[in-house]
Order: structure tokens, then sequence, then C-alpha cells
């Protein structure tokens, strides 16, 4: 036994929420009245739900336009990948690479992080149980900011209201991102960190116990 | 550690679905069922795709551009592309579901863009939105179309707008295309673009009349062009007129229907444009309603004047008019590459009476029928001050065969024949600068001084009296005539009558032969050269008005005259004169000249005898012969003319000298002559005149049946041969006369320089000379031995009586055949004397010239003065001697006039 003792290990259970430890076996917090689990046994099921339902939302949210735009007798519609390539081709490379990292960049990486922690918590990864808990943890810390994007489109539909001069209007794709944004951090939240270690337990212990 | 394990909550098969699976699912479950939801409801809300295929599609992007209807977005440009063949743009729609079904095979589709025309801007909304396409179509469901044709323009009437739709044709350019129709100044309708018709007669485009309007128009309906302005200036001051801006500038065409209860009119009916509200309106009444039937007459040749709306006329009944003009080279069907006036002609079969049904095709036939039998077109002057043609359908005889080609094109070709264009103008423009050239305005002044003066000289007593001496001698003179001898006369001049007849009967059996001569074209050619002459003349009558003048001044002295003491005078001459005449010897008078008469009407039956023979020994064609001579002599004639002028001036001069004579003095000398010479007739011997007369008549009677009997002799012997001998000479002597003649311009040179030379000298005292010379012959006629003249008469008439009884006792006629062979002699004499004649005109033309010299000395010597006149006169001479020259070589070339060299 070269780790750390475990709560689980050590028969307790602790509080997620107030973090105090209680006897194993407690069904309830004494202190806050969390529901108390051990190990929830529910997490990589409602990760996937959720993640699921953020890449259905964010289909639409690449395909359909994020802005209508309308100049005095002129509309035009912008998806996200489609306005930042024109802003590039525009001459503002570096709004377009904000844009496109804020708006494409991030959430898919929040796909494919969320994802390969859910599978490596099954399956197993060589990386290092403390490599995979920071990534949890930037995946978590990072995914309000992808609401950048839903943010812009909110103040600019408040502000440029012109009436007949310009106006600018959400499109249908706004919906589905801040849908697939907050989705994806559902999912990332509805992860249980401890099975990281679990599985990291499970390895090491595999040795000294046999 | 591993033996607490167990209490370690894990999942078993116990477990309920519920607690296996996380309710969370249900989110992406949800999320996916709207996805899907979504996407199979906006497959479902897709409209079809149609097709629109346009010449361009300007303005036109995918996925932006609508299709409106009333102004609705009802679908989008899916895709902008080609049709096979690159010839056309093909614009797919994605139309709306809900009004697809409407989109049937009536629907139009047009792509609205901006336009600035003159009545105003439309599609403005377009400069900044794009353009969109329009569609239209009717509320009615129908069998759905897929694929279009686009229109270029709007469609004249609008999906809500009702109207009829007609064509509009116009011979000239008025129809400008997408301009508005008026009616009293308000847009009714409108016209769409302008083209050519297929013939390439007309300019045809379609309008439409919007309802409620459209029942304003009738089959009588005009329409007329409104475009410009027309400015009238009259009593009333100037006044600009035009029907609205818009027409003034892009034009416009007005309607009105003049004519009411005519029937409505119908889609697609065609209306003529006139360029005027007037000629819309005569139109009405001049052209009854009706099909027209369409020729075409090809005519070669300058045609000038010949302009669309002239008349067709048929035997002189107008048919028809020309309604179209166009030049036509075509080297395959007329073997040359001359231009030819292809005129097409309006025919009326209306105005042929034919029946208004069925018209058109019985006026072809009609034609047909007509042009197999001679119908030929032609150009003839229709006004002889403008120069205005019209054509003309005549029947020529014996035209060759010609058929009229009922299929030809553009119409059937109505063949022409040769055109009868006069060009008077110049003609009566010359004359009537001629006639305006003449002083009428002091002649007419002179005239009426003239009349002044003969109402005072008809107003006098003694002018009140001559008339009822006129009639006493008018009595005198019917007691005469009713006497029996007078009345006999008729009878006798009857038997003359007969006579003469018969020779008549002669000459014209003589004439028969002249015509089998060709005397005819000879006599032409002498006719011509008297029209030579005639033109000649023309020119003389250049100095006419000149003339005038003088003679107008004349005139005004004439009417100072003493005429009443005159007239006084002959009064009593006539009292005379009656008195005369009522003297026995005259009254019997009659009964001789019966008796001569009879004598008369024997000698005629012998000269018809004579006559006969004259026809035996051809001299006809010798009488030709000496026609052809006086021919030649007119030209010469002609060339002599050519001087007269020159002459006329100085006859002029002349008269204007003459003018400034004391005539009046020499009135009242021939006044006293007058009053002489009535005393003279006052005698008794000349009272006794008429019985010696009557006396010499009986002689005279006697000599005729002498005569008589000399033709028959003269017809028993050779007498004919010798006429014909002489008649001969005579042509030969006419030849040389006219060898004399051609030096006749010479002399009349000379003679208008002594004309003029006479101009100058003093004729105040020549006629102060002749003055003198009326005072002697009226001393003379006032002594005896002047009266004692008629006795002497009488002796000299007893004397001829005598003489004639001697002839008649002598043996005259049987020398008259010698005689006649002398006279054919001394007329081959003649006619070397006329040879000769010729160097006698020079001579003669040379002692002119020295006359005129000597003239001019006169001049000289009397009056220095006229030195410089004389000079001028000279030039005037030499320019005389030119235009005479010039006369000549008209002469020897008179086409030279019409050719201008």
């Amino acid at each position: 036994m070269s780790g750390p003792v475990t709560a689980r290990a050590a028969g307790f259970v602790a509080c997620t929420r107030c973090t105090r430890v209680w006897p194993g076996g407690t069904a309830q917090c004494g202190r806050c009245g969390k529901p108390l689990v051990s190990r929830d046994t529910h997490s990589l099921s409602r990760v996937w739900a959720w993640w699921v339902a953020g890449l259905l939302c964010y289909i639409p949210a690449n395909l359909y336009p994020m802005l209508r735009t309308r100049v005095l007798f002129t509309t035009s519609e912008d998806t996200i990948v489609g306005g930042a390539v024109e802003l590039a081709l525009h001459g503002a490379p570096f709004v377009a690479l904000i844009i496109l990292v804020a708006s494409v960049a991030i959430p898919i990486g929040k796909f494919v992080a969320i994802a390969w922690l859910a599978v490596s918590v099954r399956r197993g990864s060589r990386t290092t149980p403390h490599s995979r808990h920071r990534m949890y943890e930037i995946v978590e810390y990072i995914g309000r900011w992808s609401m950048i994007d839903v943010f812009v489109v909110a103040i600019l539909t408040a502000l440029v209201q012109l009436n007949l001069a310009a106006s600018i209007k959400p499109g249908p794709a706004a919906l589905a991102f801040a849908l697939s944004v907050i989705f994806t951090m559902l999912s990332a939240q509805a992860f249980d960190p401890r099975l990281i270690w679990d599985r990291a337990e499970d390895d090491t212990d595999a040795g000294p116990r046999a | 550690m591993s033996a607490e394990l167990p209490e370690v909550p894990v999942s078993g098969p116990k477990r309920s679905l519920r607690s296996r699976v996380s309710v969370v699912w249900l989110v992406p479950v949800g999320a996916l069922a709207v996805a899907l939801g979504i996407g199979w409801q906006s497959w479902n809300d897709q409209g079809p795709l149609i097709e629109v295929t346009f010449e361009d599609a300007g303005g036109v992007l995918a996925g932006e551009t609508e299709l409106r209807f009333r102004d609705v977005a009802v679908g989008v440009v899916e895709e902008v592309g080609f049709t096979d063949g690159l010839d056309r743009v093909r614009i797919a729609i994605r139309l709306d579901k809900d009004v697809a079904r409407y989109v049937d095979a009536g629907s139009d589709f047009w792509i609205v863009r901006p336009e600035v025309t003159t009545e105003g801007v439309s599609g403005l909304d377009t400069v900044l939105s794009g353009v969109y396409i329009r569609g239209q179509w009717d509320g009615r469901a129908g069998s759905e179309e897929t694929s279009f044709e686009g229109l270029e323009r709007p469609p004249l009437l609008g999906p809500d707008q009702q109207g009829i739709e007609i064509t509009l044709r116009a011979t000239e350019g008025v129809l400008s295309g997408n301009s508005p129709i008026l009616y009293k100044g308000v847009e009714a309708g409108r016209i769409g673009e302008a083209g050519v018709s297929t013939d390439g007669f007309y300019v045809e485009a379609p309008g439409v009349i919007y309802a409620p309007y459209d029942n304003l128009v009738t089959e009588t309906t005009r329409f007329w062009d409104t475009s410009g302005f027309s400015v009238k200036i009259g009593t009333g001051g100037a006044e600009i007129d035009f029907d609205s801006v818009a027409a003034l500038l892009a034009g416009g065409l007005a309607f009105d229907t003049f004519v009411s209860g005519a029937t409505l009119a119908e889609d697609g009916q065609t209306f003529e444009v006139y360029d005027a509200e007037e000629t819309a309106r005569n139109s009405v009444f001049n052209t009854p309603d009706g099909p027209s039937l369409n020729l075409v007459a090809v005519f070669d040749g300058n045609v000038s004047g010949l302009a669309v709306g002239a008349p067709v006329e048929l035997d002189g009944v107008r048919i028809g008019s020309v309604s179209g003009l166009n030049g036509l080279v075509d080297e395959e069907r007329f073997g040359d590459r001359g231009v030819r006036l292809q005129t097409v002609l309006n025919i009326l079969p209306s105005r042929l009476g034919m029946a208004t049904d069925g018209g058109v095709e019985q006026a072809l036939e009609y034609f047909v029928d007509e042009v197999a039998e001679g119908l030929r077109a032609r150009l003839v002057t229709g006004s002889i001050l403008t120069g205005g043609l019209k054509v003309q359908l005549i029947d020529v005889p014996g035209a060759r065969a010609a058929t009229l080609d009922v299929n030809a094109l553009p119409y059937p070709s109505v063949p022409v024949t040769q055109s009868e264009i006069s060009d008077v103008q110049a003609t009566a423009q010359g004359t009537l600068d001629r006639i305006n050239n003449l002083p009428i305005e002091e002649l007419l002044a002179s005239a009426t001084s003239f009349l002044e003066n003969s109402a005072r000289l008809i107003g006098s007593e003694d002018l009140q009296q001559t008339p009822g001496d006129v009639r006493a001698l008018l009595g005198d003179i019917r007691g005469l005539v009713g006497s029996e001898e007078v009345q006999a006369v008729p009878g006798q001049i009857g038997g003359v009558m007969e006579e003469i007849e018969l020779v008549v009967s002669d000459v014209r059996l003589i004439l028969d032969e002249v015509r089998a001569a060709e005397a005819v074209r000879r006599v032409l050619e002498a006719v011509d050269s008297a029209a030579a002459v005639t033109a000649d003349l023309d020119t003389a009558l250049d100095g006419v008005p000149e003339l005038v003048g003088n003679l107008n001044r004349v005139a005004e002295n004439a009417a100072d005259l003493p005429l009443d003491r005159l007239l006084a005078e002959v009064s009593g001459l006539a009292e005379e004169a009656r008195a005369l005449v009522g003297a026995e010897e005259t009254q019997a008078m009659p009964g001789r000249i019966n008796a001569l008469l009879a004598e008369l009407e024997a000698g005629t039956a012998e000269a018809r005898g004579l006559v006969a023979t004259l026809d035996e020994e051809q001299g006809i064609a010798r009488l030709l012969d000496t026609v052809d001579a006086a021919g030649a002599a007119a030209a010469s004639l002609d060339a002599s003319l050519a001087g007269v002028p020159q002459l006329v001036e100085r006859i002029d001069a002349v008269a204007a000298t003459a003018q400034d004579l004391p005539v009046e003095a020499l009135l009242d000398q021939v006044s006293g002559l007058a009053r002489d010479a009535r005393a003279l007739i006052g005698t008794d011997a000349a009272r006794a005149l008429p019985g010696q007369i009557g006396t010499l008549a009986g002689e005279l009677e006697l000599g005729v049946t002498e005569a008589r009997a000399l033709l028959a002799e003269v017809n028993a012997g050779g007498g004919g041969e010798s006429l014909v001998a002489a008649i001969d000479s005579a042509a030969r002597a006419a030849d040389s006369l006219d060898r004399s003649l051609a030096g006749a311009p010479q002399l009349i040179d000379s003679l208008n320089a002594v004309a003029g030379k006479a101009a100058d000298l003093p004729l105040e005292v020549l006629v102060a000379e002749a003055n003198s010379l009326i005072n002697s012959a009226d001393r003379i006629l006032s002594q005896d031995t002047a009266r004692a003249l008629p006795g002497e008469l009488n002796g000299a008439l007893d004397e001829l009586r005598q003489i004639l009884g001697q002839v008649r006792e002598g043996g005259v006629v049987e020398n008259a055949n010698a005689t006649f062979a002398s006279a054919a002699n001394a007329a081959d004499r003649l006619a070397e004397a006329a040879q000769t004649l010729p160097s006698l005109v020079s001579r003669a033309e040379a002692l002119l010239v020295t006359s005129n010299g000597t003239v001019g000395v006169i001049g000289d010597a009397t009056e220095p003065a006229l030195r410089d006149l004389r000079s001028a006169l000279r030039d005037v001479s030499k320019a005389a001697e030119a235009v005479g020259s010039l006369a000549r070589a008209i002469e020897r070339r008179p086409n030279s006039l019409l050719t201008g060299r």
C-alpha cells in the first residue's frame, strides 16, 4: 500500500458538497443533507447523455446562421465558420482566429476531452491520473467561456437596432450553440473525477493484492 | 480491505431499467426528436422548384433574389445557370408551397429592375435591395408547371387590370413604344414595344386599353399621335397645344370615337394610327369602314411627287390611296440594278360597291380579270401647281399580256404602263412672270381717261344725229335689196355653188394624191419650223411690255384728240353716200351683177376642167415640192425672226418718238381733207360714176364670157402642161427665196440698225412736212381740176370699155397658149432672178450698213449729243448679231434648247 488511503478504502464516505466525512453506509450527509454515495454509479451514463445532447445541438449551431445582419435593404446571414472566414478575408484574421478558437476549437476540444475522459475511466489509460484530472479541471473551467459567442450575439442584438438603417438579429444557431455549450458543461459536471483515481488505484493495487 | 467490499453498493441484476439508465438520456432523445421534427417539417414545407428562362439575369443572385407576387415574397432563387447551348439564363426558383398550386401555364415572370422613364421612376427599391423577380398568375389553381419562359418587359395588363388588347398600326414612325394612350388627357391604356410589321410597310405595336375605358373603344374609334406640340397663330393670338409633358417627350396616342353606336372592339383588333386629330376625324367620314385590299405597283424612273396618301383612281373614281412607298432594287427580277419605286395601293372594296363581307376576295377577283384584259397602273400628275402625283388604273388597249399574281409577296403586283407626268410648272411660271411685268395699271388709267373722253364724245350733238342718218341709209339699202334682181342673185349663186361643189370633189381627188405623197409629213416639218418661229416670237415678246407702255402713252394722246369734229364730218360724208346709193344707176347694178355671176358660173365649169387636167399632169407632186420649199423658207423666216426683238425695241423707240409728234395738227388737216372729199362726192360727176360702173360691169360680163371661151381653148390645147411647168418654176423660185431668206437675218439686223437711227431722227420735221403735204393735197382737192376728176374718170372708164371690146374681138384666144409658155419662161427667169437674190440681199445689207453710217453722219451733224447713243447702238447692233448667230445655231440644232448645250 504505497499510495494514500482513500476515504472509500478507509470505510468512509465523503460529502461532495460540504466535504464532511461520514462512516460508510451513511445515506445522507448529516450536516448539509446531501445524499451520500461513495461512487456515483450513474455518472458516466449522465456524462454520455449530456454529451450526446450537446453534440446534437452543435450540429445545427454550425449549419444554421448565427447572425442575421440587415444593412439598409440588404440582409446577410452568417454561420459561425462562414463569418470567421469572411472576417479573415476582409482583413481581420486576428478576430477571425478568436472566433474560431472560442466557437469551434474549444467546443470541439471539450467534446473530445470529455469523451476521452469517460472512455479512459472505463478502459484505462496510460496517461497519469494527475494529467487527466488537470484536463478535467481545465474542461470544467473553460466551459463557461464558450458562451462568449452567445454573449456577443446577445449584446449586438440589443445594441444594433437602428430601425431601417441596420439591425442584427440572432439566428437559430445562437440558440443551438448556447444549448450545446450548456449541455457540454452539464456533461463535464456529471463526470465524477474520483473515478479517475479509482481506476489508477485498481491498477496500482493489482500487484500487491495479488 | 477487500473483506469490507461487500458493503459497497454495487449494481446488481435486480436493478430496474430506471435505476440503470439515467433520466438525463431523455434530453438527447428529446433533442434528436426535435431535430428530426424540424427536419421533417422543413422538408414537408418545401414547395416545388420551378425553372424560368430569361435573356439575361442581371442582378439575380442565387439564394437571395426573391420571387414576389403582389409584392409578397413567395419564393427564392436557388440556382442561376444556363440552358443547353448557353442560349438563355435558367433560374431555378423554390416556390412557397401554398402558392405553388396557382402557378400554372398562364403565369408570367419578369425581372423588376430600376427604370427611369419620361413618366417617372419605377422599381426604385430594387436599387438598394437588388432586383427581384415578379410573378403574375390568376387566382385559379391549375395543373402545376415547372418550366416557364420569362418576359423581358412587364406585361401591359397587370394582374388586377382588365381591359382589351389591340394592335396599333402606323404607316410612319409615329408609334413610340412604352408610351401612354390618353383619352381626354387621362391615361386609359398603354402601348407596348413597337416593331416593324413582317411585310415592312408598317410600324406595329401592341396596346391595351384598361377597363372601364375599354367600353369607349369601338370599331370606329380612331387613334392619333399626340407627341410633340402644335403651334397655331391666328386672330385669337398664339396657341401652343400639347397633351401632356410625358407625351410631349416620349410620344403617346390619344383616341376618340367620333361616331357613336358602333360595336365594341374585340381583343386583337388592329387600329390605324393617324398623325393628327384632324386627320383621324376626317378619316371617319372619308374612308368607309371595311377591310381593304393591298396591291403593289412597281414604277421605274423618277417619280418624285408621289406621297403616301395620294389617291388611287379607277376611271376617275377614287377607290383607295397609296399607303406605302419604298425603293426596290432587285437585279434578278428586273435585270438591272436600278432603283424602282414599290408602291402599296390600299384599295377599299366598298368604294367599288362590293359588300364588306368577302369584298376583298371579290375585289381581288375583279382586278385579276381586269388586269388580264389590260388594266394597268400609271402615275399621272395630280396637281399642276404642286406637281403631286397620283396613281391611275386605266385600261390600256393592246397592252402586253400580263396577269395579277395573287400569291405574290408582299402583295399582288399590278403591272404598270407609261406614266404621264407633265412639268408645266416652269412654263406656267414664265408666262405668269411675263404677265406680271406688263404695265396693266397705267394702261387702265389711260383707258379710263379715254373712256371719259369717249363719254363726252358720245354725248355730243353730232353723234346723236348720226344714228338717224345711218337709219335712213339702211332704209335705202333695204329698198335696193328688195329689188327683183337682188332676189334673183341667190339662185345664181346656187348655180355657182353647184359648180364649186364639183370643183371641190376634184380637189378632193387631188388631196388624196397629196396624202399618198406623204405631204402631211412635209407639212409637219413646215409646221415645226413655224413652231420655232413661235418660239422666237416669244423672245420677241420680251420687248412688248415697253411697247405697250408707249402705246399706252399714244393712247393717252389719242384720247385728247378732237375726234368729235372729225365725227361731224364723217356724219356728213354718210349723208352724201346715202344720196349716192339712192341714185338710179346704183339701183340698176344688181342686174348687171346677176349677169356677171352667170358668166362666172360658166367660167368655173371651165376651171374645173382645167383642174382635172392638172390632176392628170401630176402637178400635185410638184406642188408638194413647192410646199417643201415653203417649209424651208419658213425655217429661214424663223432665223430671221431672231432679230425681231431688237426690231421691236426700235419700233418701240419710234413709237415713243411718234408719241411726241403733233398729231393733233395733222388730224385737223385730215378733218379738212374729209370735208373736201365730201364736197367732191357731192359733185354731179361723182353721182354719174355708178352709171359708168354699171356699163363697165356689162363689159366685164362680155369679157368673162370671152375668158370662158379662152379657158375652153386652154383645156383643148396643152395649157395644162404649161401651167405645170409654171408651177415647177414657182417651186424653184420658192427654193431661191428660201436661200435668199437665209440672208434675211442680217438684213433684219441692218433694218434694226436703220430703225434705231430712224428713231433718232428728227421726226417732228418730217411730220411738219407731212402736214404741209396734206395741206397741199387739201388745196389740190379744193381746186376745180380736182372736181373735174370724176369726169375724167368717166372718160377713162369709157376707154377701158372700148379696150375690152377690142380685146374680145381680137384673136387673143389663139395666142393664149403661147402666152402661157411665155409665163413659164418668165417664171423660170424669176427663179433665176431669185437665185441672184441672195447677192442682192447682201448688197442691200451693205447698202443699209452704208445708210446706217450715213444716218449716223446726219445724226452727228444735227445732234452731236447722240454720239454716245450711236456707239451704244453699235454695241446693240453687235449684240443683235450675236443673238442672230445664236438663233441660227438653235435653228440648226433645235434640241439644244432642251439639252441646254
